[in-house]
């Protein structure tokens, strides 16, 4: 009789340690989520500021930001994933090396060794739509800001669009052109100027696209390759054709090029407007000093904005003080691509990526909620429709919100001055 | 589409070519003294490049000071090359003198990415930023120097060529290597004169477009083609040909993308090319040896 | 007589093709010495042995009792051995001038080997007023002369002549077997490789037939001349008509 009272005690013992182990096994530590960005390759700046931005939002979400204390941002204040106990999110990173081929490579080595919940990349828009299939198949929910239309219509159902596409980018070129003529500013020629990967070509056709719906008729576009060292005979196309309203997509190495043969060969449309990339990196800048000045750009935040969102100021002063520079647009899309995940993890309550990715597909978060000048809601392709951006100028050597005047600290310089005058 | 613009296009597809030039001068040595074809000349100009960079980056050195180092140092990887690759194959059949280059292009080229990673590096000269006007024509000073550098170094190879006893030697081992040998000249040693010239070529063009070209491990692609399309068109072996085929082929590339659309520029290189293959194998300057 | 070269048993070969089966000869110096034979015979090839072209295969070459079998070209125009090809080997986009400074590469560069390059032309007029001409432009005639010339810039101890006229007329080839005779009364030992047997016979001191790569016949130029059975075997075609 003993021994079956103590073989009932041990069994009830065993039982309960085990659902103790299992309680445990459900409730992760932490949520390995999977970061592919240019680390090294012809932008490693631009990747470093992805890689800052995801991590200070990582740090944030697990409760290491005392500055966005209080805040209605996504994340302030929690402590590790609320809805899994406090999971930790873990960030780990893969280097597409600006490559499309290294790019899908290291997605699909990420996915199989770290098994992350989730993944976020890849900047460049060529290397995305190289990944965007490999992401598919292993059915991982992922956020990029990448801007190729193509990556919205091909029916991926794991890959979300967090930031701008090119036509919700582009929209803003003709919204400022409108502003600029009511202030009698008067132009002939649109022309493009862009390199020739899935980034330039998407946002060439758009801006085609959207200028012939308004019943302006592109003048000429000139593609380029990146890997060629010489654009004079580009810049000698655009300047004999008269082009005075120039939209540009370059990354750093071509843009620093561009910009130099612009003012050896004496060309200065009236207004260079760029979606972003060589202007977004900081080295740049370095490069050019002031002949970087007066390029604009589609903007997609500014430290500027924290009059309407004094949050901004505060997390911008952080981030500065730990990695001695303002955020950027990238920076701050790589921040909000983290958040975006943290709160499907969060609403879905498990780490099992396909929970997530129907978490994601209901996402609705509100423009105070994350860093960007929007917030976040999917339409059934998977683009936000929330996405706007707004004109930025480069002005002692820095970018200063010129449109919409409600966001703008900066009256803009139109046209651009005479490379004789600088 | 004025005069102006055609005129600027000219001149600026001239400095290009300058470089092309000297590409073309270095590859079509080899060709002429030994033919054999090196596909890995643009990978020398790519180490050159890196070379010249790590000097600036870690010493300070001006690219253009750098110069006769690259030289001496590429001089040195030429005669190697020779040394422990090409002279082996030589006495093997034609395909396997192509296929050595070849091997020596995917071996160089990814060297370069493993050690020295996909990004573009740039270092800074003097002349990196200055741009001169030549009445209503521009050039960057950095272009010009280029230039310059291009055809000093070639004028002082043509010196070597026409005066000098190895010089010489090296003509008539191009010629007859029979008779040459029979005239006490040891052909396998001049082969190396002329790998190590060669490469000493690609040292210096290296060394002059780091003062306005970014490098990395592609960046060979730049030059090989356009100075396929010089060699061919200068006449194969013609090494006075393939100068001026440099020249021609920029201005191909430079006004040739203006006149019509920027992008399909290096489709025209390749036209030529094919079209001198095709049509005239002997080149503008005809002549199989110099 | 003291012999300059001493060639003894030599077997050399193309490949699998065994050209010389034993060939022997010897040259006194300052002598002009033919070599006859049939085509095929391995005239030439006995020629480019010593000349270092070919390695022997069996046998041993000697020069002044110094062995120089198996030494390459440069080793052996340093020794003193100028050979003068059966083809034409100028250098065709070089001038003149340009292949005779070629002819004295083995040497110093000298004021002497500068007074030698500009006495040749002298030895042949025709060349002298065209020094900056190209090569190519030459007639045959012209071509040989040069060709024979450059030779000479080395001071050589032993001049080998593969077959100097051929191919040229006959009033040109009484010129050079004229400036041949010149050549050897300045003392220079020469080898003279010829198919025009007669002429050859009619100048030389010694000469020697060869036949499937062996020595057949010796003896001296107008003995071998006289010999019914020589002049019947190997001067029938060269002959007609003189």
């Amino acid at each position: 009789m003993r021994g079956r009272v103590l073989g009932l005690v041990l069994a009830i013992i065993g039982v309960v340690a085990l659902g103790v182990f299992a309680l445990d096994a459900q409730t992760p530590k932490e949520v390995v989520v999977g970061v592919i960005i240019p680390l090294t390759g012809s932008a490693p700046g631009t990747g470093q500021d992805c890689k800052v931005g995801a991590e200070f939002a990582a740090d944030m979400i697990n409760g290491g930001v005392k500055a966005a204390a209080g805040s209605a941002l996504l994340g302030a204040g929690w402590n590790g994933i609320p809805s899994l106990g406090g999971a930790k999110v873990k960030l780990v990173f893969a280097d597409s090396q600006a490559s499309p081929e290294v790019g899908r490579a290291e997605a699909e080595r990420l996915i199989t060794t770290m098994k992350p919940s989730a993944t976020m990349g890849a900047w460049h828009s060529g290397v995305t739509v190289a990944i965007a299939p490999v992401i598919e198949r292993y059915r991982i929910p992922h956020t990029t800001v990448s801007t190729a239309t193509e990556l919205t219509q091909r029916g991926f159902q794991y890959l979300f669009r967090v930031g701008v596409n090119a036509h919700q980018g582009g929209e803003v070129l003709f919204q400022y052109l409108d502003w600029v003529a009511r202030d009698g500013k008067k132009w002939n020629k649109l022309g493009q100027l862009h390199e020739d990967t899935a980034a330039g070509v998407n946002f060439a056709n758009a801006i085609e696209e959207m200028a012939k719906a308004r019943g302006i008729t592109p003048a000429l576009r000139v593609p380029y390759s990146r890997e060629q060292a010489n654009m004079d005979s580009e810049i000698l196309k655009l300047k004999s054709a008269g082009i005075d309203v120039l939209v540009q997509t370059s990354y750093t190495s071509d843009g620093i090029i561009i910009r130099k043969t612009m003012r050896k060969l004496d060309y200065a449309p009236a207004l260079i407007f760029s979606q972003g990339g060589f202007d977004d990196d900081p080295k740049f800048y370095e490069a050019m000093g002031d002949d970087a000045n007066f390029g604009s750009k589609r903007q997609l935040w500014s430290p500027a904005l924290s009059t309407s969102k004094p949050i901004l100021k505060a997390i911008n002063d952080e981030f500065k003080r730990r990695n001695g520079r303002d955020m950027n647009d990238n920076s701050v899309r790589y921040f909000t691509n983290v958040q975006v995940i943290a709160d499907a993890i969060n609403r879905a309550r498990s780490a099992e990526p396909s929970a997530i990715q129907k978490a994601m597909v209901g996402t609705d978060l509100k423009a105070e909620q994350v860093l960007l000048v929007h917030g976040v809601k999917f339409d059934e392709k998977h683009d936000n429709v929330l996405a706007k951006a707004m004109v930025a100028q480069v002005l002692d050597r820095q970018l200063k919100i010129v449109f919409p005047a409600e966001a703008a600290t900066a009256k803009p310089v139109w046209p651009i001055p005479a490379w004789s005058t600088r | 589409m004025t005069l102006e613009i055609v005129l600027q296009s000219v001149v600026s597809g001239l400095m290009f070519g300058g470089i092309i030039a000297l590409v073309a001068v270095g590859i079509s040595l080899i060709w002429g003294v030994m033919d054999v074809i090196n596909f890995a000349y643009g990978e020398y100009l790519m180490w050159a490049m890196y070379l010249t960079f790590f000097l600036y980056a870690g010493a300070g050195l001006d690219p253009l000071v750098s110069v006769p180092v690259n030289a001496l140092v590429l001089f040195a990887a030429g005669v190697l090359t020779y040394r422990l690759v090409i002279a082996r194959v030589m006495r093997g059949p034609i395909f396997a003198q192509l296929l050595s280059t070849f091997g020596l292009f995917v071996l160089l080229r990814y060297a370069a990415w493993l050690l020295f990673r996909p990004d573009d590096r740039q270092a800074q000269s003097l002349v990196s930023n200055g741009v001169v006007k030549l009445g209503e024509l521009r050039v960057s000073t950095g272009e010009l120097v280029a230039f310059a550098g291009s055809v000093l170094a070639t004028t002082a190879l043509f010196w070597f060529l026409t005066w000098t006893k190895t010089g010489k030697a090296l003509r008539a081992v191009a010629q007859d290597r029979e008779a040459a040998l029979a005239l006490g000249i040891e052909p396998d040693r001049l082969y190396a004169i002329a790998w190590g010239i060669s490469a000493a070529a690609a040292g210096v063009a290296g060394s002059l477009v780091s003062s306005f070209m970014y490098v990395n491990p592609l960046v060979g692609d730049v030059f090989l083609l356009p100075g396929f399309a010089a060699v061919a068109l200068g006449g194969f072996g013609n090494v006075y040909g393939a100068f001026a085929g440099g020249l021609v082929i920029g201005v191909v590339n430079v006004t040739g993308g203006t006149l019509t659309m920027p992008k399909v520029k290096l489709a025209l290189v390749y036209l030529v090319f094919l079209a001198v293959l095709f049509m005239r194998p002997r080149g503008l300057f005809g002549g199989r040896r110099q | 007589m003291t012999s300059v070269l001493v060639v003894d048993d030599v077997h050399a070969s193309y490949g699998r093709f065994d050209v010389l089966r034993g060939v022997s000869l010897r040259v006194a110096s300052g002598e002009l010495v033919a070599v006859l034979g049939p085509n095929g015979a391995g005239k030439s090839t006995l020629l480019k042995t010593i000349a270092g072209f070919l390695a022997p295969r069996q046998g041993s070459i000697t020069l002044d009792g110094e062995a120089i079998g198996g030494l390459r070209p440069p080793a052996l125009l340093r020794k003193g051995i100028a050979y003068v090809m059966q083809r034409s080997s100028l250098f065709p986009k070089m001038t003149i001038q340009e292949n005779l400074e070629l002819g004295a590469y083995v040497r110093e560069t000298t004021d002497e080997v500068r007074t030698d390059i500009e006495r040749v032309p002298a030895l042949f007029p025709r060349l002298a007023e065209r020094r900056r001409q190209r090569a190519e432009g030459l007639s045959g005639g012209e071509r040989r002369m040069l060709e024979i010339g450059r030779g000479l810039l080395l001071r050589p101890r032993l001049l080998l002549l593969d077959e100097p006229t051929m191919g040229l007329a006959p009033l040109v080839m009484d010129l050079i077997f004229d400036k041949i005779l010149e050549v050897r009364a300045t003392g220079t030992t020469v080898v003279m490789v010829e198919q025009n047997a007669r002429r050859a016979l009619e100048v030389s001191d010694r000469a020697y037939v060869l036949e499937q790569g062996q020595t057949r016949v010796e003896g001296r130029g107008e003995e071998l001349l006289r010999s019914e059975a020589v002049r019947r075997a190997y001067l029938g075609a060269g002959t007609a008509g003189r």
